[in-house]
């Protein structure tokens, strides 16, 4: 059972990827985009002070804070997050759909289970994502040893890592101190780096899951709705929006610790993968085409 | 292996597409189902593959019922409208990728089944560059490389040459005599007259007709041909 898992996870790994070439460059691109507009506004700030990987990262993670009328504070929702997520869904949201419908048939009867079929899909979206989050990373990493900014010193996640600052600055919006201590660079590193996978994961998973139930497109629809929606209103059901930094509590003090963001999204991912698995054992297996 | 189909009835939306469907099928023959476009052909192969679940009824396969028991058959191949391959790989690319998920066959068999439906496995053209009558070809090598004890073909002439044609009366021959259980589904099947031991037709969803063919005449258009 897990070879035959491995080998079909192998199979989708090269046909998925294939397929969501394009979008995957589209994604980048995207993400490329923000890191050089960070570049332009860092590089504008004057000071001492030094951006590093994580305050990048930081940056195009940054979202907008909370929503609030009495205080005067305008809805305003951030672009640049909210087409990061219509790319990252693109990206991974519409293959596993794609391919039940062109391949569906095929690939379970030789893995011989639904089960197999569905956790494959699920764990493509990981990788995928993984791979997305790795690439962008790199980039910047690159850019930093090219323009010989990027330190060896301090060794934040071992000998020869990143020379993590505590100062993060959020260029556009506003500056926040951090203090320079090891507990709170670890969260620091944590929601720069980690949350805003694991958000995308969540969402990914769910607009895997809506493809096959309500659509494709419909599903991309419910999902920025709700994602949207999340940024207006604050509400523990609404966890669209756990991924803006400046809604995190480490710059805000009412805002959502990391402990409570990664437990909703593992619910949120647990959910969808259970639920993906009582729809898929229940489902028939026909491609788009229903012919003879 | 045989198939045992026992008062199968499979709704979609209220719409009754199989209607209590009792058939028997044994190994060492072709069947040959049937019936115009919508009919349930191809919903009756899926039904034996496990693919969709009964309304009521149900499918069992050497005393194991499918969807109960077992949730695939475990030895089948099949060929189900036109699957897609991924465009930039070889055929052979193709097939590997898929045999690697049961691990069952090796290099050489999958080779085996692309030289059977007359395609080669050195071939540097990716799938995106073959013509529809190789793409059919390559789904057919698909759902016979692993040798399985039961073969689902649906509509497996379209797009094929004369050769091509030749290629699958062959293989259905020799999978024949290999006692292996093989059922086509075709709207008009008259490439394969000759070789056809049994023939159910079907019509919305029923069995209108359900007789062996050794009485059987050829087809209209193979008298044409003749």
């Amino acid at each position: 059972m897990p070879k035959r898992f491995a080998y079909l996870l192998l199979y989708d790994l090269h046909k998925g990827l294939a397929e969501v070439k394009w979008r995957f460059m589209v994604a980048f691109a995207l993400f490329a985009v923000l890191f050089v507009r960070f570049l332009i506004q860092s590089h504008s700030i004057e000071g001492e002070w030094q951006a590093t990987v994580v305050d990048a990262f930081a940056f195009v993670s940054l979202g907008m804070g909370f929503f609030d009328v009495e205080k005067g504070v305008p809805f305003m929702l951030d672009l640049p997050w909210a087409m990061l997520l219509v790319a990252q869904l693109g990206m991974v949201g519409f293959y596993p759909a794609d391919d039940f419908d062109e391949n569906g048939e095929r690939t379970a009867l030789l893995a011989k289970s639904r089960l197999l079929w569905w956790l494959s899909k699920c764990t493509w979206v990981f990788l995928t994502l993984l791979l997305f989050f790795g690439v962008c990373l790199l980039l910047v990493i690159v850019y930093y040893l090219v323009a010989g900014v990027f330190g060896f010193g301090v060794g934040f996640f071992g000998a020869g890592a990143f020379d993590f600052h505590a100062e993060v600055v959020f260029l556009g919006h506003e500056t926040m101190q951090l203090q320079d201590a090891p507990e709170t660079l670890f969260p620091a590193l944590a929601a720069a780096l980690c949350l805003p996978f694991v958000v995308s994961l969540g969402l990914g998973l769910a607009q895997v899951l809506l493809s096959f139930v309500v659509g494709r497109a419909v599903g991309l629809v419910l999902l920025l709705s709700y994602a949207i929606v999340s940024t207006y209103f604050t509400n523990p059901f609404l966890v669209g929006a756990y991924g803006m930094l400046l809604r995190n509590s480490l710059f805000n003090p009412d805002g959502i610790s990391n402990t409570q963001v990664f437990l909703s999204y593992a619910v949120l991912i647990v959910f969808v993968v259970f639920a993906g698995v009582i729809c898929f054992r229940k489902r028939d297996l026909m491609g788009a085409k229903r012919e003879g | 292996m045989s198939i045992e189909i026992v008062n199968y009835t499979k709704s979609i939306k209220g719409s009754t597409v199989l209607d209590n469907i009792s058939l028997r099928f044994d190994p060492g023959l072709i069947y040959a189902l049937r019936g115009k476009n919508g009919s349930g052909k191809t919903m009756l192969l899926r039904a034996i593959a496990g693919l969709v679940h009964a309304s009521s009824g149900f499918v069992m396969i050497d005393g194991e019922t499918i969807g109960r028991d077992r949730e695939f058959p475990r030895s089948i191949g099949v060929l189900i409208e036109r699957p897609s391959f991924i465009d930039k790989y070889t055929g052979l690319q193709n097939l590997k990728l898929l045999a690697g998920i049961r691990g069952k066959i090796t290099e050489t068999d999958v080779k085996a089944a692309l030289e059977a439906v007359g395609l080669d496995a050195a071939d540097r053209r990716t799938y995106r560059k073959y013509s529809l009558g190789m793409k059919q070809r390559l789904a057919l090598a698909c759902s016979i490389m692993e040798d399985p004890d039961i073969i689902l073909l649906d509509e497996p002439t379209n797009a094929l040459d004369d050769e091509g044609i030749e290629l699958a009366r062959g293989i259905l021959a020799a999978k024949r005599e290999a006692q292996k259980l093989i059922i086509v589904a075709s709207h008009d099947a008259y490439e394969l007259d000759g070789l056809i031991d049994r023939t159910v037709t079907l019509r919305n969803g029923k069995v209108v007709e359900d007789f062996a063919c050794t009485d059987c005449e050829p087809s209209s258009a193979t008298k044409r041909g003749a």
